[in-house]
Parts: structure tokens; sequence; C-alpha cells
């Protein structure tokens, strides 16, 4: 539904009006966008991407560990289009399969973020006073945490106490989730555990700033509760930019994944993340350096579209830059 | 203002604090001793080990223990390298990834700061649009996609650098550049956004007017100005750089804190680990209570109460 804004002004002694069509923030925000090139293109290869990890199965020439040690490090030609691994199994299908593990530590690193951030964020900004004190000291305490060391202690933490296959205790249930999702469920809680902190503070920020806004102030004066007030004016004006935010951030937490799967710490073998494919194309680098260097590339692109896409929803979403 | 700085400094304390008992704890909650992954020995000698390193005391007591050592320099001995105390090692690696941190830096400040001033100097013609574009390019190639790259290219194809490891120079400019293109891509866009904001400022008009050379109006007036923000993230800079240079040190096998670090918690060597976390986290509190009170110092509208 469209509604139509009148306006009447004078012009020369005659009576103008015009109409045009309200516009919603969202709707300016994706008309805007699909004006910057660069987002766009971003866009469309994360969709790509998209397609590649969800339809894996069929778009890989091979399943990903599928391999003949006979094949081992053929070059790129008509059989392994990209070339084959140490263990003969195709790099090609294996990148694609990596789509997989580093689009959902994005996307649920993403998410975990904003809810946890927001949430967090919100509350501790539009309460104020002491909440505020004791919530903002926290998020100092875990700032100063040197995040990829801490992101590294974790780890050695849940594959070490979770590996146990004692059937039946909750350390077990744990492991066996672990597993099924091919190593990823402990890297989505080390990564939840410190990624909500940069969107708390810009939430908290806004909040703050929000609850001295007259509107704010009326809405109390007509009855409005905290919460209803919370929902329908504070979280509002509060999204654009921690979305921005936390899309800016994912290629931070694809290249976390990747680390701690070069180091050894991230999925467990076979399951195929980039980070892991790079680790073993760089131990052949001598002699095969495109084992190391197409996952790379693959990392790159990924990181590359996240960021323009984040880049094109900031100025977007920026009032000043209409 | 003192009171300002005081009070910064003080509250670094009870963070350091928290950082070491969480650092503590999750080591001690990590299954396994220091003295389980090699050849197994006889548990009367591992008993005896555990008895000299105080590692059969209760828990609390071990941290109190460490605390109070800790707070005379003593950061305790290294289980893995049995003959090295923990700050010993930390003097032997940390200037390596000190140096490191400090390469990349300057890398980035000299192609960085340049690169953005001109283009925001020559504002949307080519120039401009193909360095923000190199700019957008350095953030987002992670260090893991750029350093075999790096390698094959300079070290196998052409032969002119060396592969890895560090001590001479040419060791260091593959690294260095790795880690910093990143942050010399930051930089360049930090400035020229900076940049662009001072050049519309009244003042340089005035410049402009009285008939200052353009060179110097943009050199004297202008980039000193613009350089404030630039200034103040080079600090966190630096700090984020040596911390984050665990992954050029995987990459390039140079032998700094990071990757010690990764090889210290699998080892189960306690007291390294937790001089390591102290010390980085030392760095990036330091790091910032410095940014802030360059600000402040250099912008005197800013008052700290």
């Amino acid at each position: 539904m469209e509604l139509k804004l009148k306006r009447e002004g004078k012009f020369e002694d005659k009576t103008v009006t015009s109409e045009r069509p309200e516009v919603s923030l969202w709707k300016d925000a994706f008309r805007r966008m699909c004006k910057n090139k660069m987002a766009v293109l971003g866009g469309i290869i994360i969709i790509v991407l998209l397609i590649l990890a969800i339809f894996a199965p069929y778009i890989a020439p091979y399943h990903y560990a599928e391999g003949n040690l006979k094949d081992n490090f053929a070059q790129p030609g008509s059989k392994f289009l990209l070339g084959a691994d140490f263990m003969g199994r195709d790099l090609l299908s294996r990148i694609i399969y990596g789509t997989r593990i580093s689009l959902s530590v994005g996307i649920i690193g993403a998410v975990t973020a904003f809810i946890i951030g927001v949430f967090y964020g919100v509350v501790s900004g539009y309460y104020g006073g002491k909440v505020d004190n004791i919530m903002m000291r926290i998020v100092d305490i875990m700032y100063g945490f040197p995040t990829l060391l801490l992101i590294i202690l974790l780890m050695v933490l849940f594959k070490s106490t979770f590996a146990v296959t004692t059937p039946g205790t909750f350390a077990a249930t744990l492991g066996d989730i672990d597993r099924a999702f091919g190593g990823l469920f402990f890297i989505f809680i080390g990564i939840g555990i410190t990624a909500w902190i940069g969107i708390a503070r810009i939430a908290r920020g806004m909040a703050l700033s929000l609850r001295e806004k007259e509107f704010i102030e009326a809405a109390r004066a007509t009855g409005n509760s905290n919460l209803q007030i919370i929902l329908k004016h504070v979280l509002p004006n509060l999204i654009g930019p921690c979305i921005v935010r936390v899309t800016l951030a994912i290629p931070g937490y694809i290249i976390y994944e990747a680390f701690l799967s070069f180091i050894g710490l991230g999925v467990n073998p076979p399951t195929p993340s980039w980070g892991m494919l790079i680790s073993e194309g760089y131990k052949a680098m001598h002699s095969y350096p495109y084992l190391a260097i197409y996952p790379g590339l693959a990392l790159a692109i990924a990181m590359l579209s996240f960021n323009f896409l984040g880049d094109g929803l900031r100025d977007a979403l920026d009032p000043r830059m209409k | 203002m003192i009171n300002y700085i005081i009070r910064r400094i003080l509250w670094a304390i009870p963070v350091l604090l928290i950082i070491s008992l969480v650092t503590f704890g999750l080591l001690h909650v990590i299954p396994g001793g220091p003295f389980d992954e090699e050849k197994p020995l006889p548990a009367e000698i591992i008993a005896n080990l555990d008895a000299y390193y105080g590692l059969d005391d209760p828990l609390w007591k071990q941290y109190t223990d460490y605390l109070w050592n800790a707070l005379h320099g003593d950061f305790g001995p290294s289980y893995s390298s049995r003959s090295r105390t923990v700050n010993d090692i930390i003097s032997d690696h940390f200037p390596v990834s000190a140096q490191l941190g400090a390469l990349a830096l300057i890398i980035a400040m000299i192609v960085g700061v340049p690169l953005g001033t001109v283009s925001a100097l020559k504002q949307n013609s080519f120039l401009d649009y193909s360095c923000m574009f190199f700019a957008l390019l350095g953030v987002s190639v992670p260090a893991m996609t750029l350093g075999p790259v790096l390698i094959w290219f300079f070290a196998l194809k052409l032969r002119i650098l060396p592969v890895a490891r560090w001590g001479t120079l040419q060791q260091a400019i593959l690294p260095a550049f790795t880690l910093g293109i990143g942050r010399a891509a930051l930089l360049a866009r930090l400035t020229r956004a900076s940049m662009l904001q001072v050049i519309r400022e009244d003042y340089i008009r005035t410049a402009r007017s009285k008939g200052v050379s353009e060179r110097n109006v943009t050199i004297h007036h202008a980039l000193k100005n613009a350089l404030i923000p630039v200034v103040t993230v080079i600090g966190p800079m630096f700090a984020a750089l040596v911390t984050g240079s665990l992954i050029v040190e995987q990459i390039f096998a140079i032998p700094g804190c990071g990757k010690y670090f990764v090889t210290s918690i699998t080892n189960r060597d306690y007291p390294v680990v937790l001089g390591i976390m102290l010390l980085y986290a030392f760095l990036i509190i330091m790091a910032n209570l410095i940014v802030d009170l360059t600000y402040a110092w250099i912008d005197p509208r800013i008052k700290y109460n």
C-alpha cells in the first residue's frame, strides 16, 4: 500500500499540488544500493556462493572425501579441473564443499553476534544508570582480551574436553553434535562468545542517544511501557547501523574459522574448510603451488563480496549521502 | 586530566586480573597436564614433577602463588623448555613479533597515507577510484591468501626473496608486507576521508586566499589536521598488528610469540600461555589508553574529567 503525500504550495499565485509516494527506509536503501555497482556485484557473488553451498552435492564433480591414492597430486586437467590433493581428492569439489563451512560460520556468527549484541546493548543503553555501568564494565573487560588467543584457548578446551565417547554423558552428546556438524559446532560457540561485543557497544551508544530524543518522551507520555517503546521506536532506529556493522564483521568470522582450520583447531578432516585446504596445499607449495592458491582465492573472493556488500549497505543507509 | 589518566591506569589492573583468572581457569579445565604428552613417564616421576612445580597444590593456591610471583616480575618456569623461564622465552620471542609488527606498520604508513592523500586531492578522478579499489582489495584479501601467493611468486618463481624464517632483511620483507598491506589499505581510506573533510574547512580557504602556495596549503595546513585521526589510530594498530601476527607467523614460520602460544597450549605449558596472554592484553589496554590521551593532547577541545 503506497501512501501518497500531498503537498500544496504557492508558485506565482498559482496553487500547486504534487503527490509523491511515501518511501520506507528499507525500500529507499535498497534502491540506493542497487545503484552501487560494487555492492550489487558483492551481492551477486554471495548469492552464487550460497547456491554453491546449498547445492554442493549436485554441483561438485566428486564427493569431497572420495579419492584414489594413485591419483594423488594429479595436474589440473579434464579429470580434475583444478587438480587433486595429496590423497587424490578433487580440489574443485573440496573448494565447493568448503563454501558450506565458510558461509555457515559467517552467517551464524553474524546472527549470534547481532541477536546477543543488540539485546545486550539496548538493555544497557536504554535503562542506563547502574545497569549500564555494570554491563559496560563487563564489555570493557572482554574488550581487553586478545580475541584470537581467547578463541584458540576455547577451541583447545572444547576439542579436548568433548572428545570423550562414553555414551550418555552431557560431554558425549555435545561431542556427537560436534561430529555431526563436521567439527563446526564448537567453532560457532567460540566465535559467538567473542563476536557480540562490537555490536553491543554500537547498540548501546545508539540506545543512549535515542533515549533522550523527544519522540521517546512523547511515547512515554502517551502511556507506552518501556518494552513497547523499545520494540516500536528504539529497535527500528538501531537496526540499520547494526546490520551494517555485522555484515562488515562477517569476513572477520570467516578468517577466524579459516585460521583455526589452518592450525588444526578447526573442522575435523576430511570435512574441507578453505583454511584446511590452504594448510594442506601449503605443505606441497614447492611443487604444486596451485593447491594452496586456489582455496586462498576462494577465501579472498568471499571476503571481498561481503566487504563490498557491507560498504554498499552503509552508504545506502547513511542519510548524509542522499 | 591527571585524575582521568590515573583512573584509566588503575582500571587496567582489575581487567588484567580478570583476564589472568579466566585464562588460568580455562587452562585448568582443559584435560591433560603438562607432562602427559611425551614418552609415558612412570607415575612416581610425574608426581615428583607435579610437586616440584607446585601442581599438586589446590587451584586457588596455585593461582595466588602465580599472582604473587607475577607481581614481583617472576612469571614462572616453562614446563616444556625446562631450562628456561617464561621471562626468558618472552624476551626471546617477543622482540621478533614486535619487529614484524613495527615493519608492517611502517609499510602501512608509507604506502597508505600518501595514497589516501593523493586520492583525496584528486577526488573522483580515475586515480581516486583505482586507489580506493586497491584499498578495498587490500582490506579484503586475507594474509592466508596473500602469503602463499607472495611466496609462490617472489620466492619460488622469481627466486629473489627467501621463502620463510626470520633474521635477515630479505626474510622480513614478505611477511611484513603481507601483514602490513591490509592496514595500509585501512590507512589510505581513513586518510582520504579525513583529508576530504579538512579540505572543505574555512581555514584552508583563508590560507589559499592569502596566497599560500597550493603545496604549502596541502602540507602545512591540510595534512597536519587531516592526520589527527590517523595518528590516533596508529597506537591500537600497532597493538593489533603485534597480537594479530599469529597468522603470518604460522605461514612464514617466524619464531614469534604467536606461534609459541599455539604450541604452548598444546603442550599445556600453563605459565607460558598465561604470560603471553597477559602481555598481549597489557599491550592492547596500553595502546587504547595512549590513543585516548594523544587525542586529548592534540585536540584542545576535548576535555576528560
